[in-house]
């Protein structure tokens, strides 16, 4: 009769855990390159910016002193950064809606089973692949008073307006080149999630007499509606971190009707070589997208048809 | 015996180990500075204990390597500087070899601060003459009036004085102006002519050239369809508000006064002076508005404000054309202008070996060389058959009324408050913005600008 060491664990047992550590460290192992870079390129230039944005640092003289909170204290009492916040917040939540509603307008449309649908498909998409700052060049050409649109107007007998010079019109000429760039993405994505909805429920709601409208919000709508949060949480902080178009389109202005936070730490650090408070425009930029996200994800279980 | 849970653990204490050492760099490295010390960064801080600046003597020790910062990505002038570094490579064993950094105009000064800030900086480096006032006030920058002054071959006296305005403090010299480019009027002759008006050089010739003058002229040629715009600004863009200087200094108005205390923006010089600007782009239609785009060499403009540099352009173009100075004001015949100087960074590792090689490229026979390109301060070489020799599409008689009869007469805002220049510069623009607009009440908008701008004249 065979004995056992009492200090000997159970065969299985042993294997199992044995099998299960080195499964773990291989994954350890095969994610190290990235957390490394993680860490070198995103967790420490983090804790960096963290740190300067206590200091009032100027790169122009050199000169480099902790001051602690003065950067967030002169961001609150500045005019000019709630001007900047209220455009980046009409920046965002204008591009979002848009970009929504856009993408999934489309996605409807091109999930038909046509001949040559796939070619609008890659023309939707095409914007996406666009180098971004080709596609401002572009369209600051064709936005300008004299140029490609108001000439098109023109042939029409419209008069357009200055579509980046005048502060009425700045903000959403630049909303609409975002979302044009943009939405061929959104549109693949809700475009996936449509052809993932079963046939047969869509089926089952016609055949009890619903209509096309009533069978898209009650039975497609439900079903895409993790695509729908997805699409949001992606867009919120595209927006929250637009910068190149802005810059290649207006520079912020006319004045700084079109300055948003990410052109403003642009602005501080590089133009007037405050880095300090351009470092504190940062970390509040990454509390703004953090707690957005947060709240997206909380209210996730309200009404994304999967979590419930 | 080592079994798999110590193993498990030992891996995880390693990454831990190695995290945390990694945050522990990135909270500790550099310099600190504990919340009552002030930390210079641009290495020059002798006051405050950083790191001095190198200064060694090119006699002693091992050759050094010199590194220049310039913004020209232009062929031939990189090989006309390698060409005068060469020449005194040859005649200086202590200077092993010359490097020419090269970047883009637009992004020069921000990466050169960069540089500046990160400990990194070249041995000497261009700078505008509107950008120099910090680096000199935080000594960034090297004192080399000395220096210039004890060779009396190097002629120092040859050098125009008020071309030193923005590089001194007192009797300290912390640059040489290289470049002096005036701004004149190019006009194009055939427009005038087709449109039966004075040509700007036929007012100037009688004492008639001014900026009411040259309004009334532009009206009358755009009116007879002889040119799409009467004037262009070039480098403006509605951006790039300093270029207005060229209106409103002929009208004795300045951006702030000369101590920097009070704001000139709604003095009433500058609020005729945008007045009348204001009213070529909106009343008279003769100015390109916003958004709209005009090119000189084209056709399309009557007249263009530019440097001598511009006249590169007009090669081959199918109109005849000419070129006058800028129209007086009421406060007189002001030159506007744009300078560039080569400065020594404090800290640099050769100082001295930099400051010697700025006095050998600065000297007589090298300005003349450089006199092709950039409009010298010294008065033996601004002569305008030595620049005419190298400029082939201006005459003689073009450079003496543009460049230098100009050259003496140049004038700025004036270079204060160092330590928010910068910040000044980009919070006029965004005010400035209001008055690009057909409906904007000049006044109104001017004492706008000084409202926005006073609470940093208060830190000079």
């Amino acid at each position: 009769m065979l004995t056992r060491s009492p200090s000997a664990r159970p065969r299985t047992r042993w294997r199992t855990l044995s099998h299960w550590r080195r499964d773990a460290l291989s994954g350890y192992v095969f994610i190290l390159p990235q957390m490394i870079g993680f860490l070198l390129f995103v967790l420490i230039p983090l804790v960096y910016v963290c740190w300067y944005s206590l200091h009032d640092w100027n790169l122009m003289t050199g000169q480099r002193e902790f001051v602690g909170a003065a950067n967030y204290t002169a961001m609150a009492g500045s005019a000019r950064f709630r001007t900047v916040a209220g455009n980046t917040a009409v920046f965002a939540f204008g591009v979002l809606p848009l970009n929504i509603v856009g993408g999934l307008g489309l996605a409807v449309l091109v999930d038909q089973r046509l001949p040559g649908m796939h070619i609008f498909r890659s023309l939707f998409f095409l914007p996406v692949v666009m180098s971004l700052v080709a596609w401002s060049i572009i369209w600051r050409f064709l936005l300008q008073a004299d140029g490609g649109i108001n000439s098109l107007l023109l042939l029409t007998g419209l008069e357009g307006p200055n579509w980046l010079r005048q502060p009425s019109w700045a903000m959403a000429s630049v909303v609409v080149v975002q979302v044009l760039k943009m939405v061929g993405f959104s549109m693949v994505l809700f475009l996936a999630a449509l052809q993932g909805v079963p046939g047969e429920l869509k089926e089952a709601a016609r055949i009890d007499g619903a209509r096309p409208w009533t069978s898209f919000r009650y039975v497609t709508l439900p079903l895409i509606s993790p695509t729908v949060l997805m699409v949001m949480l992606l867009v919120t902080i595209w927006s929250l971190k637009a910068f190149a178009q802005i810059y290649l389109l207006t520079s912020g202005g006319p004045g700084i009707s079109t300055a948003v936070i990410g052109y403003e730490i642009f602005s501080q650090a590089f133009q007037i070589f405050e880095v300090g408070y351009a470092s504190a425009v940062a970390v509040v930029l990454l509390v703004v997208a953090m707690s957005l996200t947060a709240l997206q994800w909380a209210l996730r279980r309200r009404w994304v048809f999967h979590e419930q | 015996m080592k079994t798999q849970t110590s193993k498990g653990a030992g891996w995880r204490r390693g990454v831990a180990v190695v995290a945390v050492l990694a945050l522990a760099a990135a909270c500790g490295g550099g310099q600190d500075a504990s919340e009552d010390d002030v930390v210079d960064t641009s290495g020059n801080g002798e006051e405050n204990g950083g790191d001095q600046a190198g200064d060694e003597d090119p006699a002693a020790g091992d050759p050094v390597d010199l590194t220049v910062s310039v913004w020209t990505t232009d062929e031939a002038q990189l090989a006309l500087l390698d060409e005068i570094a060469d020449d005194y490579l040859e005649q200086t064993p202590e200077v092993a070899s010359i490097r020419f950094d090269s970047s883009p105009f637009d992004t020069y000064h921000n990466a050169l601060t960069v540089q500046l800030a990160g400990g990194n900086p070249p041995d000497l480096g261009w700078m505008g003459n509107a950008d120099v006032a910090p680096l000199i006030e935080s000594g960034a920058i090297t004192e080399v009036g000395d220096a210039l002054r004890e060779d009396p071959e190097y002629d120092f006296d040859d050098i125009i004085d008020s071309t030193f305005d923005s590089w001194r403090r007192g009797d300290e010299i912390y640059g040489y102006q290289f470049s002096n480019s005036p701004d004149g009027i190019f006009y194009d002759a055939e427009a005038f002519e087709a449109a039966g008006v004075d040509t700007p050089m036929e007012q100037w010739e009688a004492g008639e050239w001014t900026w009411e003058a040259l309004a009334e002229s532009a009206r009358q040629v755009v009116d007879a369809d002889a040119a799409r715009y009467g004037l262009v600004l070039t480098g403006f863009d509605y951006s790039v508000w300093q270029t207005l200087r060229v209106v409103y200094l002929p009208y004795g108005a300045q951006s702030w006064t000369d101590n920097g205390e009070e704001c000139g923006w709604d003095s009433p010089e500058m609020i005729d002076a945008m007045t009348l600007f204001h009213d070529m782009i909106f009343t008279d239609g003769t100015y390109p508005g916003p958004g709209e785009s005009a090119d000189f060499a084209a056709g399309d403009v009557a007249m263009m404000s530019a440097k001598a540099s511009a006249a590169g352009q007009l090669e081959g173009v199918d109109f005849a054309w000419d070129v006058v100075p800028l129209p007086t004001g009421p406060a007189g015949d002001v030159a506007s202008y744009g300078g560039a100087g080569m400065t020594v960074f404090s800290a640099g590792d050769n100082t001295e070996a930099a400051t010697d090689f700025l006095k050998f490229w600065t000297n007589p026979d090298n300005t003349r060389k450089m006199a092709q390109y950039f409009p010298p301060p010294r008065e033996s070489v601004l002569q305008p058959d030595v620049l005419a020799d190298s400029n082939p599409l201006l005459s003689a008689e073009q450079l003496q009324r543009m460049v230098v009869d100009a050259v003496p007469r140049i004038a700025n805002d004036p270079q204060i408050p160092p330590l928010n220049q910068a910040q000044l510069t980009e919070t006029v623009g965004p005010l400035l913005d209001e008055l690009w607009q057909p409906d904007a009440d000049v006044t109104t908008t001017l004492e706008g600008v000084c409202e926005g701008i006073e609470p940093l004249l208060g830190d000079a």
